[in-house]
């Protein structure tokens, strides 16, 4: 890898805000700003971490090896968490996948010292910049969710792998922060996509990696902004809530309880 | 502030940000999907490959294929990783001489040569002289390999897919079914699911179909219990959890149905008629004999039943009510764990689903329907007198403690070959010692295996398979809702080792196997029988191929009414509709087909065979050993499960679900049970007893039972890739076997272990 | 007003250390270089394999270099804002021990700031802070008020080390060109005088509240995250009052190291060890207030995170820690201090080094517990640091004392016209200023005119 690649020079420029860009695109301000969000239902989840293995090969995550995991420093986008209530015999358990939030309030992004890391205006996704990233994980401690992961050290993967690497998503190397950015790269190739054929983006042309590969359509994902969508509908059910709700962060990301019917 | 106008520009910077992957990409890329078959488990589940410049970089799942419907779960996508695995065969491998695990190159064409001369030589020379290991894989080349065994004169045909607890359903199917085939729970239309130690969710096989299913009566609000001596990831779906004491299963199946019975919940009009010798019956001498159902009141009262499985007897009165209650209940038994009864478990779980009258009825157990071609490795009669499935059907397959036997106790006649094929019994089976021993002792031992296991190791050939992704590749599934799925494709990627399709192979060397065994094989490629298949289905009319959800559901409506508007017209198009859509499937299941298996026409279940199964071991309370010992519990987890798998990272990250790390194997130790021993979580411990050592981590649990010690298989693989050697600890080694009384077949004997912290 | 005018004579003692040379100094540099080669290895294996050679991992996200942050910004508190109290105070026996106190503020400062350099996982890209810098962040007001109170701080000692580097300059013959451009032409007049005490005047006045914002700035790196055990508004004093405590241990250490090495037993006398000790204990019992009042709002409250973290420091994993930290910061400088017959060299060194002990454990146990105990009930985290920080802090502290040491070697480490001009001065000053304390003496009637200095003082405070 080049030191030219490694290093901050393909940062992105910093842009002057709002006015340019409505000039480029007279589009913009007439275009509905998206809220993309996501409801795991819990009841059909069966923690078969279908989304964990998609998401990891999506974004180009590396596997983790006996070391790093036991040194607690594999990296991983979205992980299942397990959650058992009670004491023996009477105990519950439940398994929450836990992904970036991509809260509406994010306290990760407030704390950034450079701006690495951003809620869209467009889209409400919270993105990382990785040639912005000085590693200060001020960012990962700040997350209540603890779903920043790090780069403690450069991807350790035997060079026959970089061939099935997804050229949609760069590769991270040591030293910098990276999350779920709900699949990004997706969003643009599918609004470029519905650009070149002239029309608007439809409900189910952009979905993450983690919902197109649950098996039990446990995941659904839509915009929140569209208050008829599924995601809506499902987010406003009885049976939703939000992880740390009391910490107003606003997540992105609802659950449906197990168990309950309405 | 700078930071303020970032955000949107930087969200269209982040995919160029950073360094870009594969620097030797051009700037313009070319792209495809193209539809594959997992073969990582024997769900079959339909994929489809992306490809960026003829390189595959992701897996997705193919939203035709009615198994998956586009889902994956955590082992479809990592398939890629033993694509680009770096430790693969690169090609056909020769045992140096004298060399145990020490491999030279060879050429194809002399590996087959080889091996087809010593098949010639062990046809010739009589029966019983060829073998065949296979895993869990429904494909071609399976049934190919079994054939090549039973046209050399020889039923070594040994089908190890089931682990530990193989050969148990079939047994339940063969002596209380009276036909053979699977079992298959149509989970999805149940609405009250008992599950006794099914291991839905942590099974390695048919994953896609239990998940789904086990998705579908969650989310129609059906209800759950789940009896298990841990808490593990299908205990987390249950609403219920009864902490029942290891190896207790059946006696807890047949508890609940004494509860039934005594309280009026057992299903007569379905028992009086569908069920044998439920009631007490009346022999042809006049004498009267006595039912199950005086059997099962006698011996499962609620108190004995609580006595030997450690479940409060309150309990278990209420969740017999409730499954009794319940308007299409279920009752699921030990699919995919081992235990130390799994026939007589399995047939008492049977038992109960036959007093609900949860057979062949929508949200019941369903025999799964057979595709419209004969499987190609059904018993035959190699000299060419009548085949067929009456002559299976009496007779079991061999078991691998059998064939141990058969060569270590050096019998008559000696199995001069044998072929692994996506198998490697060394690491998975209990005895694994004694199989490497048998299997060394093979003059020919052939493996398939694309990487390193702990079974190649004792080979003489590797003769590495190609991947599905990288071959043409087919599966035939009757799991999911009972009706045949075929899937067909060509494919997908381009090989990257001198790897050779196994059906191919076998094809090859049954043509140069000598007229005795080439005759059976009227084909020149694995495409022939493909195409052969693709015309038997052509011939059948039913079914279709593939579809999006909403011609499938028009298609299920038509077929149920008897109607059939299929997509193509003839094998041509079938063939070219097939490539498209992945396969084809017959969309319904007719229920009361499989009442017509019988010959005389009317065909029951028989009751008897799980009295006769119940050993009196079976039906006492487990007797701990002295001294501070705890109970071991074997389980399977999903991602660790591949039969073939450890070289897949990926997998490896996600193997416990309920413990954070991965890479490294985890016990489960109550945690009261734990603060005795002075163990806390994530301790270093030693599971020791007469037959081995095990070191594992521990994890503190509220969901296990005080007694027990729970571990998971899949870890501490020898012989084996950069990424599965050495990593964790395989429990095997702690495990005895013993033979079944009833069956014949190999069940694991239960383990106590003295655990200690490091 | 009379001004010194024989600059040396008795108070040579003080210049000696910067012209004679002492086999004792080149053992001392020898020793700190082998620690700071050290922290060099130990860094550029840092650099080269990535972070993950520290014992920082998932969610142990921030460890030894943050709370090395944290300490040596509080110590820096030693000096300055000390010594802009006494000033201001006007209290007299500062005058031996203001220079040594704010020239522990510069130094120490580097090491904070270097601390944080060494937790970035991207160093080369320290820049962007300047360049990409966002006001939102906490960690944009560190850098802006530890930029300032650096700035400010290194006037503030040099302004009163101009007229020793002119006695340097025109009484000893070493270094003559380095002091001659330090000095800036000072000539000792009446006015450079005024302007001198006026400026340090001004600057003692605006110090006080650079510093306190400096570490409370500091903990609200830690308040303004929702974090349990984090996000409390008692952070940002509890942080300045820590400081200042540890800041004064830190300078008691400095004065016995300096009154033993330089032999300057008439300078720093028990008497200065005795006052320090009277505000040590001060501060000792200031600190166990604000501990006190954090962990009793907390174990009350009861909130289930918080009481995880609660419960992981008084029981759990970090019991060890922190009941060290107690003893150090409490129980051992409390019963040395209290006590007049212990306020001696000798025991307040041992009370300084529990503190400055303690005083590190404090930031230990406020950073760890926390990060492994995420409110996300994930796997618990562990960090053990690796040697890799560990030869950082050694390296860091070698570092520090080196550059103190030759500071010493350089510039007189006691202010010699501050004494001289206590010696001429400053009896009289107070006796006038005694005097008018005191109801129906001659000079209670404000003399406006008298005393530049004074009304100075007066004007700056307004």
């Amino acid at each position: 890898m080049s030191d030219e690649a490694r290093g901050g020079k393909s940062a992105a420029p910093p842009a002057a805000p709002g006015a340019p860009r409505a000039a480029e695109e007279p589009k913009a301000s007439a275009r509905r700003h998206a809220r993309w969000g996501m409801v795991i239902d819990l009841g059909r989840c069966t923690a078969c971490q279908g989304c964990v293995t998609a998401c990891h090969q999506e974004n180009n995550v590396p596997p983790s090896n006996p070391e790093l995991a036991a040194e607690r420093r594999s990296i991983r986008w979205i992980d299942l968490m397990p959650v058992m209530e009670g004491e023996y015999p009477h105990v519950r358990l439940s398994i929450l996948p836990v992904t970036c939030m991509q809260c509406e309030k994010p306290p990760c992004i407030k704390v950034c010292p450079v701006g690495a890391t951003f809620l869209s205006e467009e889209e409400g996704i919270v993105g990382q910049v990785y040639s912005r990233c000085i590693g200060c994980r001020y960012c990962t401690n700040a997350c209540p969710y603890t779903v920043r992961q790090f780069n403690w050290f450069d991807p350790n993967l035997p060079a026959t792998y970089r061939d099935g690497a997804n050229p949609d998503v760069s590769l991270r190397y040591k030293g910098v922060v990276e999350k779920c950015t709900f699949c990004n790269h997706r969003l643009q190739k599918a609004r470029d996509a519905a650009a070149a054929a002239g029309r608007e983006l439809l409900p189910g042309e952009y979905t993450p990696a983690c919902v197109e590969a649950c098996p039990t359509r446990a995941m659904v994902f839509g915009d929140l902004a569209d208050p008829e969508s599924e995601v809506s509908n499902l987010a406003r059910s009885k049976r939703a809530f939000r992880l740390m709700e009391d910490l107003g962060t606003e997540p992105k990301i609802y659950y449906l309880r197990e168990g309950v019917r309405e | 502030m700078v930071a303020l106008g970032l955000g949107p520009l930087a969200a269209r910077a982040l995919g160029t940000a950073g360094r870009k992957v594969g620097r030797r990409q051009p700037l313009v890329w070319t792209e495809k999907l193209a539809p594959s078959i997992c073969q990582l488990c024997p769900s079959g589940c339909g994929l489809r490959v992306r490809l960026v410049n003829g390189n595959p970089v992701s897996i997705h799942g193919n939203p035709l294929h009615p198994v998956n419907r586009g889902g994956l779960c955590g082992r479809g996508a990592a398939g890629l990783q033993l694509y680009y695995d770096p430790d693969r065969f690169t090609g056909p491998l020769r045992r140096d001489d004298d060399l145990i695990g020490k491999f030279g190159r060879t050429t194809w064409p002399a590996a087959l040569g080889d091996l087809s001369s010593r098949v010639r030589y062990a046809a010739e020379a009589g029966p019983g002289r060829v073998a065949v290991i296979r895993g869990g894989g429904r494909s071609l080349a399976s049934e190919l390999l079994g054939r090549l065994v039973r046209a050399a004169g020889s039923d070594w045909v040994i089908d190890v897919g089931g682990g530990a607890g193989a050969g148990a359903a079939d047994e339940v199917l063969r002596q209380m079914y009276g036909t053979t085939g699977r079992l298959v729970f149509d989970l999805a239309n149940a609405d009250f699911l008992l599950s006794i130690e099914s291991g839905l969710c942590e099974s390695p096989t048919n994953t896609m179909t239990f998940h789904r299913g086990l998705a579908a009566l969650r989310a129609a609000g059906g209800r759950m219990v789940h009896a298990e001596p841990r808490l593990g990831v299908t205990g987390s779906k249950a609403d219920e959890w009864l902490p029942i004491r290891p190896g207790t299963a059946g006696v807890l199946a047949l508890g609940v149905a004494h509860m039934l019975i005594k309280e009026g919940f057992a299903r007569s009009e379905f028992l009086a008629t569908h069920v044998r010798s439920f009631d007490d019956w009346t022999d042809e001498s006049g004498a009267t004999q006595p039912g199950i159902r005086s059997w099962i009141l006698r011996t499962f009262s609620p108190q004995r039943v609580a006595e030997v499985t450690g479940v409060d007897w309150e309990r278990i009165i209420r969740v017999a009510r409730a499954f009794g209650s319940a308007r299409r209940p279920l009752a699921v038994g030990p699919v995919d764990v081992a235990t130390p009864f799994q026939t007589f478990d399995l047939m008492a779980v049977h038992t109960l689903n036959a007093i609900v009258g949860a057979i062949d009825v929508s949200g019941g157990v369903l025999l799964g329907r057979q595709p419209p071609f004969p499987a190609l490795d059904a018993p035959f009669d190699p000299t060419g007198g009548p085949a067929g499935a009456e002559v299976a059907r009496g007779r079991r397959g061999p078991t691998l403690d059998e064939f141990c036997e058969q060569v270590l106790g050096g019998r008559s006649p000696p199995i001069t070959v044998c072929i692994v094929h996506e198998a490697d019994p060394v690491f998975w089976a209990p005895n694994g010692h004694r199989v490497a021993e048998a299997l060394r002792k093979v003059p020919l031992l052939v493996s398939t295996s694309p990487v390193a296991t702990d079974t190649t190791e004792c080979a003489d050939l590797i003769l590495p398979d190609a991947l599905w992704i990288e071959r043409r590749s087919d599966s035939v599934s009757v799991d999911a809702d009972g009706y045949p799925v075929v899937a067909m494709s060509p494919a997908a990627a381009r090989r990257r080792a001198d790897s050779r399709d196994t059906a191919d192979v076998v094809l090859e060397v049954a043509r140069q196997a000598g007229e005795r065994v080439a005759r059976h094989f009227p084909w020149r490629s694995y495409d022939e029988v493909l195409r052969d298949r693709i015309g038997a289905i052509d011939r059948s009319r039913v079914g279709d191929t593939f579809s999006d959800e909403h011609g499938s559901t028009w298609a299920q409506l038509l077929e149920r009414s008897g109607w059939r508007s299929a997509s193509y017209g003839n094998a041509e198009e079938l063939a070219k509709r097939l490539d498209e859509s992945g396969g084809w499937w017959e969309p319904a299941y007719h229920h009361g087909e499989w009442r017509r298996l019988s010959p005389h026409g009317e065909h029951r279940i028989d009751l008897r065979p799980v009295e006769r199964s119940s050993e009196p071991d079976a039906l006492r309370r487990p007797q701990p050993p002295f001294g501070d010992k705890l109970s071991l519990y074997v389980h399977p987890e999903l991602a660790l499960g591949v039969e073939m798998g450890g070289s897949l990272p990926y997998l490896q990250d996600i193997g416990s679900p309920l413990t954070e790390r991965g890479w490294e194997t985890t016990v489960e130790i109550n945690a009261a049970t734990a603060l005795r021993l002075g163990i806390s979580h994530g301790d270093r411990v030693t599971l020791r007893n007469d037959r081995g050592v095990v070191t594992a981590v521990a994890r503190l649990s509220q969901g296990i039972r005080p007694e027990v010690i729970a571990i998971h298989t899949g870890g501490g693989r020898v012989r084996a890739g950069r990424f599965a050697a050495g990593v964790g600890a395989n429990p095997m080694v702690l495990v005895a076997t013993r033979l079944e009384p009833g069956t014949g077949l190999s069940r694991i004997e239960p383990t106590f272990v003295e655990v200690r912290r490091v | 007003m009379p001004r010194p005018t024989d600059p040396l004579g008795p108070d040579m003692a003080l210049v000696k250390p910067i012209l004679a040379s002492d086999p004792r100094f080149w053992i001392a540099v020898g020793v700190l270089c082998a620690g700071i080669l050290l922290g060099a290895v130990a860094y550029t294996t840092q650099l080269r394999k990535g972070l993950g050679v520290t014992g920082l991992n998932r969610p142990a996200y921030w460890g030894i270099y943050i709370i090395n942050f944290v300490f040596f910004i509080g110590i820096s508190h030693a000096g300055t804002l000390i010594s802009a109290i006494l000033r201001l105070a006007r209290a007299e026996w500062r005058r031996a021990i203001t220079r040594s106190a704010e020239v522990i503020t510069v130094m120490v400062i580097l090491f904070g700031v270097i601390s944080v350099i060494f937790d970035l996982g991207r160093p080369d890209r320290a820049a962007f802070i300047v360049t990409h810098g966002r006001l939102q962040s906490p960690l944009l007001w560190d850098v802006c008020s530890i930029t300032v109170y650096f700035t400010v701080s290194s006037i503030y000692l040099y302004l009163p080390l101009i007229p020793d580097i002119a006695i340097l300059r025109d009484q000893t013959n070493r270094r003559k060109w380095l002091y001659r451009i330090l000095a800036l032409g000072w000539q000792g007049t009446e006015k450079q005088y005024r302007w001198l005490e006026r400026a340090i005047g001004v600057l003692m006045v605006v110090v006080i509240p650079i510093a306190i914002s400096v570490h409370t700035v500091v903990s609200f790196v830690f308040a303004m995250t929702v974090q349990p055990g984090w996000h409390a508004a008692i952070f940002g004093p509890y942080f300045v009052v820590g400081a200042i405590y540890s800041g004064i241990a830190a300078l008691i250490i400095a004065m016995v190291i300096i009154r033993w090495a330089y032999r300057l037993e008439g300078y720093l006398k028990e008497i200065h060890f005795n006052y320090l000790g009277v505000l040590l204990l001060v501060m000792t019992l200031l600190w166990f207030y604000f501990t006190f009042a954090e962990y009793l709002t907390t174990w009350y409250g009861a909130e289930p995170v918080q009481m995880r973290v609660w419960w992981s420091k008084v029981s759990g994993d970090f019991a060890p820690q922190f009941w060290t930290m107690v003893a150090c910061c409490l129980v051992i400088p409390f019963a040395i201090l209290c006590r007049r017959k212990t306020r001696t060299v000798r025991w307040m060194t041992v009370a300084s080094v529990a503190v400055t002990i303690g005083m590190w454990l404090e930031r230990f146990v406020i950073v760890v517990p926390t990060v492994v105990n995420p409110r996300l009930p994930i796997d618990r985290g562990v960090y053990h640091p690796t040697w890799v920080e560990w030869s950082m802090l050694l390296g860091c502290f070698s570092f520090f004392i080196l550059l103190y040491l030759l500071f010493t070697r350089f510039f007189p480490i006691v202010s010699i016209w501050e004494i001289q001009e206590g010696r001429m001065n400053g009896r009289e000053e107070v006796m006038e200023r005694l005097d008018s304390y005191l109801p129906n003496s001659p000079a209670a009637e404000p003399l406006p005119a008298a005393k530049p200095a004074a009304s100075q003082t007066a004007e700056g405070a307004s």
